[in-house]
């Protein structure tokens, strides 16, 4: 695309002005330089030269309108359709490509081999397994069972690809990735990172590898008398500050449908000395086993959901 | 801490509320894309181009290539994804009239554009002498639209676009070290106006951008009085972004004796909304919320 982007000005060249008569870097005729070898050549006329200044601005011309741009002549590089059948029968191969193996699903809203750049809105659910440092000085580390609900939207750009006849397959796809995650007690955190997915075949279903790693943070929690998130509520969930964290996790699958994940995530104290004791936060974190999807075929996200309500409803939290 | 503190967080909200301006775009994007019909399948089905202000003269290039200045139509090598193809032209994206002439999500080959995205952030908050400096997160939703100056004026692609942007965050509160106590606020709400400039660093679909923004805010700070002040601030933001579909963002809101610096993602309202939507859900049937 850089290449594309970067030959822009040439496919925008200006459409070739009115010729100029004369020519005021042709040589002057045989005779004048008989005459006079030292003669000058005459100057462009000036109502050319306006003619010229005042041309209104060219259109957008591609390049093979142009006469300027030398047109493509056979042979190298200029490979054409008669030079590929050459190569193809002194190569035994087949006299037309490969027709593409199958159509696409969804339209690439779930991600395939088939597929180059996805936009996924991807739902986790998962067991989880919290804990919570306690005191330095009694070393009362808490751990208890919770579950670990988490949508992200993934921006999926094709890294490594593999062709086949004219058609191309994704192997290695990255991107960008941020969402929400929530636990019991209200807990919600954000996360902004990276995803990469690996296919292992082309089929519909190619098994594929998911590795995702993000910084995480607390946006919500409880909070008591804090009117909501936005101050008109009768809740006691609202904004909670920490600082940033991590979570990391891989997943396995089928398709791009979903994964069986397992991974963790790590909250970072905030313990700084100048930090009055009432805003300290202590380090806690989770290991969680789950399973992730494309929210598109409805499963992994009435999955989540379900995991948040039981979180919800089941978890009791210490406060 | 003081007795007396807690009311202020109370008080943190007055005055705010969800922006008109945020919400009728969400609402539209919401609307447009739930009346949104399926692509056409084919070239063939393709409508013609409509958008006058991106007309090219006739090529023998096939619809969404260009292959530059030696090739007018692919390569006989040329390899592709094999995909849906997009509407008209090949270049516009699929949720937009007019071959690109207004897209609901912004991309290269957009002359007008609608602005509609959720972010998620992470960052500090400095508040110099009057205490540590914290972390800082928040929530925004930003609403607005961008236009092509040069292209509406030449009718030719141009990568440089023109955005007006109003958003809406909120984020972890804010403190105050007063003698020995600690005053601190329940949330930060802030609203946000801003001019956006954009550069497309290529033409085809899913083009990466560079946005420069500067713009006012106006947020409560914590006074010496121990009561929220609504202030006027620089707001300043540069975001890398993917398409219309996600940005990486630094943003920083600069208010007197309170500065907020926020790394964060943004993702485009069509995917954020039903994010949000689904765990305000996961809350609401837990009995949390």
């Amino acid at each position: 695309m850089i290449g594309s982007w970067m030959t822009l000005p040439l496919v925008l060249v200006a459409a070739p002005p009115p010729p100029l008569d004369p020519d005021p870097r042709a040589s002057p005729p045989a005779a004048a330089v008989e005459a006079d070898p030292k003669a000058e050549v005459p100057p462009l006329p000036l109502r050319d030269a306006r003619r010229a200044e005042q041309a209104p601005p060219p259109d957008v011309m591609r390049a093979a309108d142009n006469p300027r741009v030398p047109k493509a002549k056979p042979g190298p590089p200029f490979y054409d359709a008669a030079d590929e059948a050459v190569f193809r029968a002194r190569f035994d191969l087949t006299k037309d490509p490969a027709p593409p193996p199958r159509t696409v699903r969804m339209r690439c809203l779930v991600a395939d081999p088939l597929c180059g750049i996805t936009v996924e809105v991807q739902a986790l659910s998962a067991y989880a397994l919290r804990a919570q440092q306690g005191s330095v000085a009694t070393a009362n580390a808490r751990t208890w069972h919770s579950a670990r609900a988490q949508y992200d939207v993934w921006v999926q750009f094709p890294a490594v690809v593999r062709t086949i006849g004219r058609t191309r397959f994704n192997v290695l796809s990255m991107g960008p990735k941020g969402g929400i995650v929530a636990s019991d007690g209200g807990d919600l955190w954000a996360n902004v990172g990276l995803a990469m997915r690996a296919f292992f075949g082309k089929g519909a279903f190619a098994p594929h590898l998911e590795v995702t790693g993000a910084l995480a943070f607390r946006i919500g929690g409880f909070t008591e008398g804090g009117a909501g998130f936005f101050g008109a509520g009768r809740t006691d969930l609202g904004p909670v500050r920490s600082p940033v964290g991590f979570a990391m996790d891989i997943g396995v699958g089928l398709g791009g449908f979903g994964s069986l994940v397992i991974g963790g995530q790590y909250d970072s104290p905030l313990a700084r000395e100048e930090v009055p004791e009432s805003l300290r936060t202590p380090a806690a974190g989770m290991f969680y086993v789950g399973f992730r999807g494309n929210i598109l075929w409805g499963a992994p996200a009435a999955a989540a959901v379900t995991t948040h309500v039981l979180a919800g409803r089941l978890v009791v939290p210490e406060r | 801490m003081r007795a007396g503190v807690r009311p202020l967080r109370g008080r943190a909200g007055v005055g705010y509320r969800v922006h008109a301006v945020v919400i009728l775009p969400l609402a539209s994007v919401l609307l447009v894309a739930s009346l949104a019909s399926p692509a056409a399948g084919s070239e063939a089905e393709a409508p013609p181009r409509t958008n006058r202000y991106l007309e090219a003269p006739p090529s023998s290039a096939p619809a969404g290539e260009d292959f530059g200045p030696f090739f007018t139509g692919p390569p006989a090598s040329e390899t592709s994804f094999v995909k849906a193809p997009r509407r008209g032209s090949g270049l516009a994206p699929r949720l937009s009239v007019r071959d690109g002439l207004f897209c609901f999500v912004e991309d290269a080959h957009c002359v007008a554009s609608l602005l509609a995205s959720t972010d998620v952030g992470i960052g500090m908050a400095i508040i110099g002498e009057n205490g540590p400096d914290l972390p800082y997160a928040q929530l925004t939703f930003r609403g607005g639209f961008s236009l092509r100056p040069v292209t509406l004026y030449r009718k030719r692609y141009h990568p440089w676009a023109l955005g007006l942007t109003a958003s809406y965050s909120v984020g972890t509160g804010g403190i105050r070290l007063q003698a020995e106590d600690v005053v601190e606020t329940a949330r930060t709400q802030a609203t946000r106006i801003a001019l956006v400039n954009q550069l497309w660093l290529w033409h085809r679909p899913h083009a990466f951008h560079l946005d420069a923004s500067i713009g006012a805010v106006r947020s409560g700070v914590l006074g010496r009085d121990e009561r929220i002040h609504d202030l006027w601030g620089t707001h300043v933001e540069l975001a890398l972004g993917f398409g219309g579909w996600a940005s990486l963002v630094v943003s920083g809101d600069f208010l007197d004796e309170d500065t907020r610096i926020v790394f964060g993602f943004r993702t485009h309202a069509l995917a954020g909304v039903p994010v949000a939507g689904l765990t305000a859900l996961g809350l609401w049937a837990g009995g949390v919320l």
